[in-house]
């Protein structure tokens, strides 16, 4: 077991740079997920750390070794990791069981050993009687199953994962999410999981690292990225989809000439331009007629556009000053376009960023 | 433990392999081809000199050379264009009867060595001997030959049958790979079927035409089978036999490099143009998938059409089985090989007591088994370090893998035989000398081959064998290798059947022991030892014939129509 120190981890391409400066302890046994969009360099990352790319400069440890440096580069197959791939990666030229033995060859184990070894991960992912398949002969999350078993038979120090569920379907994905946290559980191996899918790093990772357009936005437990998020792209790729320009006076945000409470308001700096940041569903909205009785933090609107969503009702809300809000609302709330409504922000669920 | 520093991207072994292989590749390309250059401009005695091209440029037979295989080519190119598309079009959109027959017939035109159509076409067509003329005679009583295949037409018409299936390929692979859904749309918008044809489809193909047109005369500028056969007794050279012919005794090196480099330059201008007109699919694959355009109707007139390419494919293929077979199992040409006709004499000949048939048969098979191998290995590992960019420059791999493509068999036998009839590697008067010019010359087949598999191989396969423990070496030999096996055997089947029937370059480069079959072949010509002549020939189309088939089943494919 090992931790991860990435150090200035930068990586250029001539016209690119997918990835700067990123700097990350991860903890022996931790499970670590790199979350963000598409070309946000999160897979950049992971490749650096499998060695598979070279990086233009910066660190990489593992517990105290150093695998790529200034000194020069270890090869992907002397890192004592594992990976498991997008597209499973399972050599369809071999049996369940050689897959999963390749590794162990590798090393140079006795016959017996191998089988014992690769009988017994079989068995932990739930694969020994299809051992002598072919992995055209398995569904897909049986060829997962098998990349799993054949990644955790090396017993690696470190075990990365490139978006291991996003060729899943949605069933499956989610019974998935809870495999890889148990056997993660099971075997405590630090393991850094690349997603696009913040459902997915919340309910698997101990701690999520959001990145942008190769840079560390926000490292935090799945609570933290979440409720507090630390930057306006954070806010919104994690679902706060409204972020309201305003500017702060006595403590307070004033938006459309009104003043609302908001958390984070203490923080001082006043000079650069400021949101207010808070989710569609956690706006509560009113028609005209049945202005709330709790009146701090309500704003009025109109109706722009409605749609119904069966669990919900999704409306566009535009303020007076011409700002549109996001609201979800439950079905039973109903508002037809052009109607007047109030807006109420909760001031515990508005977060102010700079 | 784990060292604590390497090389990204492989071990010591791997990257040493990756190397090696570059490094013999240029060395195979670069060797002759810097000797073919210094030649040009060597007088003989060491000196640098310009008197090789002034003579090239000054002596009449040299101009005439270049105009005669100007007239050759470009009556080819037009030609193959001309039957190419109909039959393309016929085969990939019509309800034509028997397509695939006669598809089927095209393809084996363009495995049939073309030496053998050219001698085939004598028989029937020669001025005096030939079966057709005879038969003509005998029915008219005239004097006079009908037709004369010794010609300047004769030869035109030979180089056709053997160039015009490199068109097919191109334009019937366009054919098959325009989208139904665009004629649809030109029918939808109140065009007929015809009119559709006319101005969606045909446009569409145009660069393919226009590719197959290039790749046609190509073809015909760098042939030396009918030219040789047919353009010699008719007195008329072309550039490939004049090369040829200055290396009869006393050889002028020095001349044949000069006239050599100007056709190359032509080659690689083509070639280039070529590639541009296909984008940057720049060879045709032949899958076997079905169309899934809707068929013409060509009512009555599919009769006349099957006519048509019957006779074109029976010409450029069917005959010369036939025609060999016969006259070499007659008594009597010209009387069918049954009964008291028969004779299996010629056969047992060639195959028992003729020396230079033997050796020529058995050095073949060792050159076409040794080349095929070797281009397998090499093509496959280059292909592979170009694929993957395992090198610094890995793009240009490719090119110099893909290089050979553009030099003339003839012409490389030049750089060749400068190259190696002088230390520090003297080759020549060996079986070595022929398998490095086969290997270099048919190594872009397997290259291909194994690219087009290896980039339908993904990453991530040998990255998991990687981070599992796996060297460069070991991942290659583990993961790739088995995974792109049907794409090298298909290479290697090809640089197979093209070794075995190579001619424009083993006619320079053979001595009385390295006789190849294709030689062997030609020198019976030469003496004008007809039966046996058919006999050999036969035989080899016979080889060439249970190499395909046990290619096709072991395969399962079309391989043959993989090509540039």
């Amino acid at each position: 077991m090992a931790s991860v120190t990435l150090t200035d981890l930068t990586k250029e391409f001539p016209g690119a740079k997918p990835v700067t400066d990123v700097s990350l302890d991860i903890r022996d046994g931790e499970l670590i997920a790199l979350l963000g969009p598409s070309g946000c360099g999160k897979t950049t990352t992971l490749r650096m750390i499998a060695g598979f790319i070279p990086p233009t400069r910066g660190e990489i440890r593992v517990g105290d070794r150093v695998v790529s440096g200034k000194d020069g580069v270890v090869p992907p197959e002397h890192r004592r990791m594992s990976m498991i791939f997008q597209s499973y990666a399972v050599w369809p030229h071999m049996t369940v069981f050689d897959n999963v033995a390749f590794g162990l060859k590798m090393r140079k184990l006795s016959a017996s050993d191998v089988k014992q070894r690769v009988d017994r991960m079989l068995d932990i992912v739930h694969l020994k009687t299809l051992a002598a398949r072919y992995p055209a002969e398995l569904s897909g999350g049986q060829q997962q199953r098998v990349a799993l078993a054949r990644a955790l038979a090396n017993e690696p120090e470190t075990l990365l994962l490139d978006e291991p569920l996003s060729n899943l379907d949605a069933n499956l994905r989610e019974e998935m999410r809870f495999e890889i946290r148990r056997l993660h559980d099971e075997f405590g191996i630090t393991s850094i999981y690349v997603t696009h899918d913040q459902a997915e790093a919340m309910v698997t990772a101990d701690r999520v690292v959001v990145m942008n357009a190769g840079r560390i936005e926000q490292v935090g437990s799945p609570e933290d990225i979440y409720d507090r998020p630390a930057t306006r792209f954070v806010a919104s790729f994690i679902g706060m989809n409204n972020l309201l320009d305003c500017r702060l006076a006595s403590g307070k945000a004033i938006i459309a000439d009104t003043p609302l409470a908001v958390e984070g308001a203490t923080q001082t700096n006043t000079n650069g331009s400021l949101v207010l940041a808070i989710r569609p569903h956690e706006i509560e909205l009113y028609s005209q007629t049945a202005r709330p009785s709790d009146t701090t933090n309500i704003l009025p609107g109109t109706v722009t556009r409605q749609s119904f969503l069966g669990d919900a009702r999704d409306y566009l809300v535009d303020l007076i000053n011409g700002q549109t809000v996001r609201v979800s609302a439950r079905p039973a709330m109903r508002a037809s376009v052009g109607e007047s409504v109030w807006l109420r922000l909760p001031p515990a669920s508005c977060k102010l960023l700079e | 433990m784990t060292p604590l520093t390497g090389r990204a991207g492989g071990d010591f072994a791997a990257q040493a392999s990756w190397w090696l292989a570059v490094v013999l590749l240029a060395l195979l390309i670069a060797w002759p081809i810097g000797w073919l250059v210094l030649m040009s401009f060597e007088d003989g005695q060491g000196g640098f000199t310009l008197a090789n091209y002034i003579r090239a440029a000054s002596a009449q037979r040299y101009w005439d050379a270049a105009v005669n295989s100007l007239i050759l080519s470009t009556s080819v190119g037009v030609l193959s264009v001309l039957v190419a598309t109909p039959l393309a079009w016929a085969i990939a959109r019509t309800n034509m009867p028997g397509r695939r027959f006669i598809q089927v017939m095209a393809l084996a035109s363009l495995i049939t060595p073309g030496f053998l159509t050219a001698v085939a076409w004598i028989l029937l067509a020669g001025p005096n001997a030939g079966l057709l003329n005879q038969l003509f005679r005998s029915v008219t009583g005239l004097e006079g030959p009908l037709f004369n295949i010794l010609s300047m037409q004769g030869m035109i018409f030979v180089t056709l049958l053997e160039c015009f299936p490199f068109a097919f390929i191109i334009i019937s692979s366009a054919l098959q790979n325009i989208s139904a859904e665009l004629e649809d749309a030109a029918n939808i918008s109140g065009a007929s079927t015809a009119r559709t044809m006319w101005v969606i489809t045909l446009p569409l193909v145009r660069p393919a035409i226009l590719a197959g047109f290039v790749l046609a005369f190509l073809e015909a500028l760098v042939l030396f089978s009918s030219p040789a056969i047919i353009g010699v007794p008719a007195r008329t050279y072309v550039l490939t036999t004049q090369i040829w012919a200055l290396f009869q005794f006393p050889p002028q090196l020095g001349v044949a490099s000069a006239l050599s480099l100007p056709l190359l330059l032509v080659t690689m201008a083509l070639l280039f143009v070529q590639r541009r007109l296909l984008g940057r699919r720049g060879y045709v694959t032949v899958t076997g998938k079905a169309s899934a355009a809707r068929v013409i109707d060509l009512g009555w007139g599919r009769w006349p059409m099957f006519v048509f390419c019957l006779l074109v494919v029976i010409a450029s293929a069917g005959l010369t089985y036939v025609v060999l077979f016969s006259y070499a199992a007659s008594k009597v040409w010209g009387q069918l090989p049954i009964g008291a006709n028969f004779t299996f004499e010629n056969f047992r000949l060639v195959l028992f007591d003729l020396d230079s048939a033997q050796k020529g048969l058995k050095n073949s098979l060792i050159l076409a088994l040794g080349a095929a191998t070797v281009a397998v290995v090499l093509g496959g590992i280059l292909a592979y370090v170009s694929e993957r960019r395992l090198l610094r420059g890995a793009w240009a791999v490719g090119f110099l893998a893909m290089a050979p493509m553009v030099i003339p068999g003839i012409v490389f036998a030049v750089g060749l035989f400068s190259a190696y009839t002088r230390p520090p590697l003297i080759l020549y008067g060996t079986l070595w000398i022929l398998f490095v010019a086969y290997l270099t010359k048919f190594l872009p087949l397997a290259y291909m081959n194994s690219a087009t598999a290896i980039k339908s191989v993904s990453p991530d396969l040998e990255e998991a064998a990687r981070i599992s423990g796996a060297g460069g070496l070991t991942t290659f030999g583990r993961i790739t290798v088995p995974l792109v096996k049907q794409g090298l055997l298909s290479g290697w089947f090809l640089v197979f059947i093209y070794s075995l029937r190579e001619l424009s370059s083993s006619i320079l480069l053979f001595t009385n022991n390295t006789v190849v079959a294709s030689v062997a072949v030609y020198d019976l010509y030469e003496t004008g030892a007809w039966p046996q002549l058919s006999a050999l020939g036969f035989i080899l189309l016979l080889i060439n014939t249970v190499v395909v088939a046990v290619g096709y089943v072991v395969l399962g494919k079309s391989f043959v129509g993989e090509r540039p």
